[in-house]
C-alpha cells in the first residue's frame, strides 16, 4: 500500500524491529545494498554474486567470475557498477548494464576487502593478505600504488599489516586499520600517509564512516566498537581531532562484533554479533544507549547492511548463509483511500440523513467544488518519499532470465 | 436343411446310378454327364461336383484350397472347405502369391495388382481426405516418383533440403550478421585454445614442482644420511605468470621460457644452485620457493588458479555452443526462405 497514506508515525520509524523474511539464495558471505536501496548484492561462498531486487525479493541477475568466497562488495553511487573482491585474489568491476566484468585486477594473494572510490568508479583501494594496502586505478592498464601500513610519525613501529580500508564519503581520504590497532589516514590525491591514530592494541576489523560524514566507528577484535566524531575534513589534517564519543561493548557476554553500519544520519549504529547470541544490536549514537536487539536468527551473523530507504536491516548467517531481513510492519489503513469512509467497531443501525438522497443539480455541485478551491496537483512528482528521503534516479538493472 | 433331410438326400445320392444308359459316368448331385462345366472334387469322398450345384460362384475357382462336399462336411464332418487368401485388389479373385523360396505371403496375386491397388487407395484417400493438402495431384505424384524406395519415402522431410548456391546471393545484412558470428566464433575458439593450453601448462607445472621437491629432498638426504627419515621438502611453487592477462599470456606462450617450462626433466640449473635458491627463498624458473606451509600469501594457489581456468573454459564452451546454435538457426531460416522462393 502507498506508504504516504499510512500512519506517519509508523512510516517514519528510524530503525526496524521485526523479522519479516529470510532469503535462502545460496550461502551468502557478503551483502551490500545499492545506494538507492532498490537492489541487494549478495556474494556467495562459491564466488557467485546475486543481484536481488528488494521489491520482489527475487534474484534478477547472477554474476559469475569469482571462484572463491566473496569478501567484499561495493556499489557505485549511480548504481550501475559493482566492485567485488574475493578470496580467489581477484577484484572485479562489474557493469550491471551488461552484467559483465569490465575491469579485473588480480593480486597475488587473497583480498580482505576493496572499496570503490566514491568519486571515480575506476579507482579502488584494497586491503591484501600479508601485503601493504593498494590504491588501484583500472581505467586503463591497472595502475597499482602501494600504500603505507606503518603508522605516521612513530619510530620503530611493530610489524603489522592492514586489515581494512575505507574511503571518506567525499573521497578525499582513505582510512585504513592495521593489525596493531592503528588507524591510518591516507590522502587520496597523493597516496601519502598523513595521520595516524592509535585506537587500541588489537586488530582493527572494520572502519565505518557514516554516510553524512559525521561519525566514525572502529570495530576491533578487543570486542569494543569505538565511536569517534568525524573530524572536519576541510581543515588541515594536522588539526584534526578525533573525539572518542562512545564505546560499545557487551560486558556480560563479551561478544565479538562482526560487522557494523550507521544509518543515514548517523543517529543509530547497528552491529552483528559473533557468538552465542545471534542478534543484531542497535545503539543510539548520541548517548550510546542500546535501544534495540534484533532477534530471530538461529545462527551467528556475519555481514550486516542497513537499507534506510526501506527501513531494512539485513544480516547474513555464518553456517547456512541465509539472509535475515528485519523491517517495520506497518498496519494497513485502507480507509485512507476514501476520506469519508469510517471504520466502525461494531454494527450500528443505519439512519438515513435528511438530505442524503436529495437530487443535487450538477452545476450547483461543480460550483460548490470550485468554491472549495485548492487544486490538487496530480502532475508534478513529489520530491521526497514518505520517509522524507529525496527521490533519486538510479540505474535500473535488466532482469534478464538467468540462462542455465 | 435338417440332418434327416440331408441323410435322405445322401441316401438318394449314394444309391443313384453311377452311369447313364449310354454308359457315361454321372457326376454331382444332379447326376449329369461331364459336359465341360466347371467341377470340383471333394477331398472327403473323391466325388466331383458342379460349382453351380454347390452354389459356388465360378469366379472363386482359383481360390479353392480343400473342398468338402455338403455331405462330407455336414453329415460326416470330414472337414470343411478351405479357401486361399484372395488378392487385395477389388475384382481380382486370384489367390495371393506365395514366394516359394522364402514362404513369404504377399497380399496380392502379382506385382501389377499390388501397384494398382495402392494407386486406387491413394487416389481414394486423396479425394476423401478432409485435411487440407497444399499439394496438387501432380505434385504428389512428382514427390512419390522422386524417391526410389519406401525407406526413402519415409525419410522425406526429415532433413532440411539444402538450397544450392546459398552463399552466393546472401543479402548484405544477413552476410554481415553471419560474418559477425564467424568472427565471434573464431575469437572464442582462440580463447578456448588459450585456456586449454593454460590448463595443460598447469598440469605440467605441478609435475615440475614435484621434480623440484624431489631434487631438493634428494640433495638434503645426502647431507643428513644419519637420519633414517627422509626430510620432506614441499615448496609453494606459485607461478606468477598464471595471472597474466590474455595478451601477455599469448606472448609468454611463444617464448622460450614457456618451452622450457614444458620440458620434462631438465631444470636448467645444478642441484646446488637449486638448493641455495631454496634456502634463500629465491624464485626458481619464476616459481615461488618458500616452504608451502609458510607461504600464507599463496596458500591454495593451485586450486584457485585451476578453478579460475576451468570456469573460464566452461564459460567459453557454453558461449561457443550458443553462437553455433544461432548460426545454424540463421542458416536454416535463410535456407527455408530460399527454398520457398524457389518452389514458387
Amino acid at each position: 500500500m502507498n506508504l504516504s497514506l499510512l500512519d506517519p508515525f509508523a512510516v517514519a520509524k528510524e530503525y526496524p524491529d521485526t523479522l519479516i523474511q529470510t532469503l535462502a539464495y545460496g550461502h551468502s558471505t557478503q551483502i551490500r545494498f545499492s545506494q538507492k536501496g532498490d537492489y541487494l548484492a549478495s556474494g556467495l561462498a562459491d564466488g557467485i554474486i546475486l543481484i536481488i531486487d528488494t521489491d520482489t525479493n527475487s534474484t534478477i541477475q547472477v554474476l559469475r567470475d569469482h571462484t572463491r568466497a566473496i569478501t567484499s562488495l561495493c556499489w557505485s553511487k549511480c548504481g550501475r557498477y559493482l566492485l567485488s573482491s574475493s578470496r580467489d585474489w581477484k577484484v572485479n568491476l562489474w557493469d550491471l548494464s551488461s552484467c559483465k566484468v569490465i575491469r579485473s585486477c588480480n593480486f597475488e594473494c587473497p583480498v580482505w576487502c576493496s572499496v570503490m572510490n566514491p568519486a571515480n568508479k575506476f579507482q579502488f583501494v584494497a586491503a591484501l593478505v600479508d601485503n601493504d594496502p593498494v590504491f588501484v586505478d583500472v581505467e586503463n592498464e591497472p595502475k597499482i600504488t602501494q600504500l603505507a601500513t606503518s603508522p605516521y610519525g612513530v619510530e620503530n613501529p611493530p610489524r603489522q599489516s592492514t586489515l581494512t580500508v575505507n574511503f571518506t564519503p567525499d573521497a578525499k581520504y582513505i582510512f585504513t586499520g592495521t593489525s596493531k590497532g592503528w588507524l591510518n589516514v591516507i590522502e587520496t590525491s597523493t597516496a601519502q600517509l598523513v595521520r595516524s591514530l592509535n585506537v587500541c592494541g588489537s586488530n582493527i576489523k572494520n572502519i565505518e564512516i557514516s554516510p553524512n560524514s559525521a561519525k566514525l566507528a572502529v570495530n576491533s577484535s578487543d570486542r569494543i566498537i569505538r565511536q569517534y566524531t568525524m573530524p572536519k575534513l576541510e581543515v588541515p589534517v594536522g588539526e584534526w581531532e578525533f573525539e572518542l564519543e562512545n564505546r560499545y561493548q557487551d560486558a556480560v557476554n563479551r561478544l565479538q562484533w562482526n560487522a557494523l553500519r550507521f544509518n543515514h544520519n548517523s543517529e543509530y549504529l547497528c552491529a552483528s554479533t559473533l557468538g552465542a547470541t545471534h542478534d543484531v544490536y542497535i545503539w543510539e549514537t548520541a548517548l550510546g544507549s542500546l535501544i534495540k536487539i534484533l532477534e530471530g536468527s538461529n545462527d551467528e551473523l556475519l555481514a550486516v547492511d542497513w537499507n534506510y530507504r526501506k527501513c531494512w536491516i539485513v544480516a547474513s548467517t555464518m553456517d547456512t548463509g541465509t539472509l535475515f531481513i528485519w523491517s517495520v510492519v506497518i498496519p494497513q489503513k485502507w480507509s485512507a483511500l476514501a476520506p469519508d469512509f469510517e471504520e466502525i467497531e461494531q454494527n450500528i443501525d443505519y439512519e438515513e440523513k435528511e438530505d442524503e438522497f436529495d437530487y443535487v443539480d450538477e452545476d450547483d455541485m461543480n460550483k460548490q467544488i470550485e468554491e472549495e478551491g485548492e487544486e490538487v496537483d496530480i502532475l508534478r512528482r513529489e520530491e521526497v518519499d514518505a520517509r522524507g528521503f529525496p527521490f533519486v534516479d538510479s540505474f535500473v538493472i535488466d532482469s534478464v532470465p538467468v540462462s542455465e | 436343411m435338417s440332418k434327416v433331410q440331408l441323410q435322405e438326400r445322401y441316401n438318394k445320392f449314394s444309391k443313384a446310378a453311377k452311369f447313364n444308359l449310354n454308359s457315361e459316368e454321372l457326376f454331382c448331385v444332379c447326376r449329369s454327364v461331364d459336359d465341360g462345366e466347371l467341377m470340383v472334387a471333394c477331398d472327403g469322398c473323391d466325388e466331383w461336383f458342379h460349382f453351380r450345384c454347390m452354389k459356388l460362384d465360378s469366379k472363386y475357382k482359383d481360390l479353392v484350397n480343400n473342398f468338402y462336399c455338403i455331405f462330407c462336411n455336414e453329415l460326416f464332418h470330414k472337414g470343411s472347405t478351405l479357401w486361399k487368401k484372395k488378392c487385395r485388389l477389388e475384382g481380382c479373385y486370384k489367390p495371393v502369391r506365395i514366394d516359394n523360396s522364402t514362404q513369404k505371403v504377399s497380399k496380392y496375386c502379382c506385382d501389377e495388382h499390388g501397384v494398382e491397388y495402392m494407386q486406387n487407395e491413394l487416389l481414394k484417400r486423396f479425394s476423401e481426405s478432409t485435411k487440407e493438402c497444399k499439394l496438387s495431384e501432380p505434385e504428389i505424384v512428382s514427390v512419390i516418383t522422386q524417391v526410389d524406395n519406401f525407406t526413402e519415402f519415409q525419410d522425406l522431410g526429415k532433413e532440411m533440403p539444402i538450397y544450392q548456391g546459398m552463399d552466393v546471393d546472401l543479402p548484405e545484412d544477413k552476410a554481415r550478421r553471419l560474418d559477425e558470428l564467424n568472427t565471434e566464433l573464431a575469437e572464442l575458439k582462440q580463447l578456448e585454445q588459450l585456456y586449454v593450453a593454460k590448463e595443460k601448462y598447469m598440469v605440467k607445472l605441478k609435475e615440475k614442482i614435484k621434480l623440484i621437491n624431489e631434487k631438493l629432498a634428494g640433495s638434503e638426504t645426502g647431507a643428513q644420511t644419519k637420519k633414517s627419515k627422509k626430510p620432506k621438502v614441499d615448496v609453494c611453487g606459485y607461478d606468477s605468470r598464471l595471472i597474466m592477462n590474455n595478451e601477455r599470456w599469448s606472448e609468454f606462450e611463444g617464448s622460450d621460457e614457456y618451452k622450457k617450462m614444458l620440458q620434462d626433466v631438465d631444470l636448467g640449473m645444478s642441484d646446488d644452485q637449486l638448493k641455495s635458491a631454496y634456502e634463500e627463498s629465491q624464485p626458481v624458473l619464476g616459481l615461488c620457493m618458500v616452504e608451502k606451509k609458510k607461504c600464507i600469501k599463496h596458500a591454495t594457489w593451485f586450486s584457485i588458479q585451476y578453478d579460475t581456468v576451468m570456469l573460464k573454459l566452461n564459460e567459453i564452451l557454453y558461449k561457443i555452443a550458443e553462437v553455433e546454435k544461432t548460426k545454424s538457426r540463421l542458416d536454416r531460416e535463410w535456407n527455408l526462405e530460399k527454398i520457398e522462393q524457389q518452389s514458387i
